[in-house]
């Protein structure tokens, strides 16, 4: 059975109205073997094994991919082919399929969909050189693809730096895009050293191509984005203002956004240990190691780290607001399973346990209360129940259980 | 004093022509809000309907004082008008 909580202003809880629920609820949407679930602002998206999507909220862009105006209930969605994972951007939809396409639908206001037109059903992606996909992700304006040849592509909303700080690339370029003009650029900041030569329709790029640094899988932050090499190093490009690329921001030294890909070192004791997963929220990051552990860095204003303030760090390395330097996230058991919310995180133990942790206003973390969650807790009124999936949307959370 | 989750620049948010009225996504899934009658009183707070969370926006008053015409964003100008 499917499990929601949190924020539900357009139902994206599947249950049939548009309150928020503080305490897990049980969906009157039935979807059996459910392998994935991944949330935008306002929808969800839930993936069978069997590789069937079923959607549910607001589909004010069309990112419920159906012609409907929205959906207090998940529907099913018809697409050509059986879908591997799914990707929830803001307004948007990325559907990676068995074959390696990978599908795009909703908003394309900033060229996230990378499509040539809005569109509100499932359109393939072009592209890629001609390689299967093996990764996607979706940030709130960009998106994210890994190739079988370890490449990684960005396309959508841009950002730049200037002398003086940060400057917001105009949207214009997004306005190009959306009225069907192939010229402009999209590349999501990590390019600046790729050959021009990689640039293809609609101006994917791909911003590595050596061997060593082949990539595995992506994860896409609000203005960031992560990747992890088949080598197990990890990666990470974009907007560090709140020391989500695990570096101290600072404007003098030029540290506020980088726009080439930086290696993240979570550990100082150059653990050889795998990365399992990475997941980002719009300003945090949290990976997950194949012994069970969790790290996490960037922003804290709403404990989305799920540090307790005694263990503060003294290498000045965490203020008030966030904290850049990776560290193990206390008070968790053996983690299989991360996601993250906008700004809270939810975590699935081996044995079915689900623990939340961050911002709570929507009661998201689902322990009864709207008041943050300092470390992660247990959601007890899951106790009873095993849960197999777990996935999170900007605001809401969703779990699959029996 | 009010606490800003974010600072964000005008040509961030989308503009909705119909509605008259400049939206950001705010984490919990709605969308902050601030109408163009409000940027040209000097409003620059942007809240969501559906949480406490509220956006400090960052623009030109000058830019939406009466008479002129505020670009959509998607048509914005590069240069910044003086």
């Amino acid at each position: 059975m499917l499990t929601t909580i949190g924020a539900n202003s357009y139902g994206q809880l599947s249950l049939g109205d548009t309150e928020d629920r503080t305490l897990p609820v049980r969906s009157t949407s039935h979807v059996s073997e459910v392998k994935q679930i991944s949330g935008g602002g306002g929808h969800t998206v839930v993936l069978t094994c069997n590789g069937e999507c079923f959607l549910c909220g607001n589909n004010n862009k069309g990112q419920l991919g159906m012609i409907l105006d929205e959906s207090l209930c998940l529907k099913q969605l018809s697409l050509p082919t059986t879908v591997m994972k799914v990707s929830c951007g803001w307004e948007h939809t990325l559907a990676l399929t068995n074959n390696g396409d990978v599908f795009a639908w909703g908003s394309n206001s900033h060229g996230q969909a990378g499509l040539e037109l809005d569109s509100s059903s499932p359109v393939k992606v072009e592209g890629f050189n001609g390689h299967p996909v093996r990764d996607v992700a979706a940030g709130i304006r960009h998106s994210l693809a890994v190739t079988d040849d370890g490449n990684v592509w960005t396309w959508g909303a841009e950002r730049e730096v200037s002398w003086d700080g940060w400057k917001i690339c105009r949207a214009d370029r997004g306005g190009l895009i959306s009225r069907g003009l192939l010229s402009c650029l999209f590349v999501y900041y990590a390019t600046l050293h790729t050959a021009s030569s990689q640039i293809t329709i609609r101006s994917r790029q791909t911003w590595q191509v050596s061997e060593e640094l082949k990539c595995r899988s992506v994860a896409a932050g609000a203005y960031h984005s992560l990747a992890i090499t088949v080598h197990n190093r990890l990666f990470g490009w974009g907007d560090n203002k709140r020391g989500q690329l695990a570096i101290e921001p600072d404007k003098t030294a030029g540290t506020l956004m980088f726009s080439k890909p930086k290696e993240i070192s979570w550990n100082s004791e150059k653990s050889t240990e795998v990365i399992s997963c990475v997941a980002s929220g719009w300003t945090h990051v949290l990976i997950l190691l194949d012994g069970g552990d969790v790290y996490s860095w960037g922003r804290n204003v709403y404990c989305q780290l799920g540090r307790p303030s005694e263990s503060d760090q003294t290498d000045g390395s965490r203020r008030m607001d966030m904290c850049w330097k990776p560290a193990k996230v206390p008070h968790l058991p053996k983690i299989d399973h991360i996601a993250c919310g906008s700004e809270h995180n939810i975590a699935l133990t081996a044995n079915g346990e689900v623990y939340c942790w961050g911002w709570n206003e929507h009661g998201m973390c689902a322990d009864g209360t709207e008041e943050d969650v300092q470390v992660p807790k247990q959601v007890a009124t899951l106790d009873k129940f095993k849960t197999h999936v777990i996935g999170s949307g900007a605001g809401h959370c969703m779990v699959a259980c029996s | 004093m009010t606490t800003y989750h974010d600072e964000v620049e005008i040509e961030d948010f989308e503009y909705d022509e119909e509605a008259e009225t400049y939206y950001y996504p705010c984490p919990c899934g709605d969308r902050f809000e601030i109408t163009k009658d409000d940027l040209a009183n000097g409003e620059d707070e942007a809240a969501c309907p559906s949480c406490s969370l509220v956006v400090k926006v960052i623009y030109d008053i000058d830019d939406f004082m009466e008479g002129e015409t505020v670009p959509a964003v998607g048509q914005r100008d590069v240069e910044v008008v003086t």
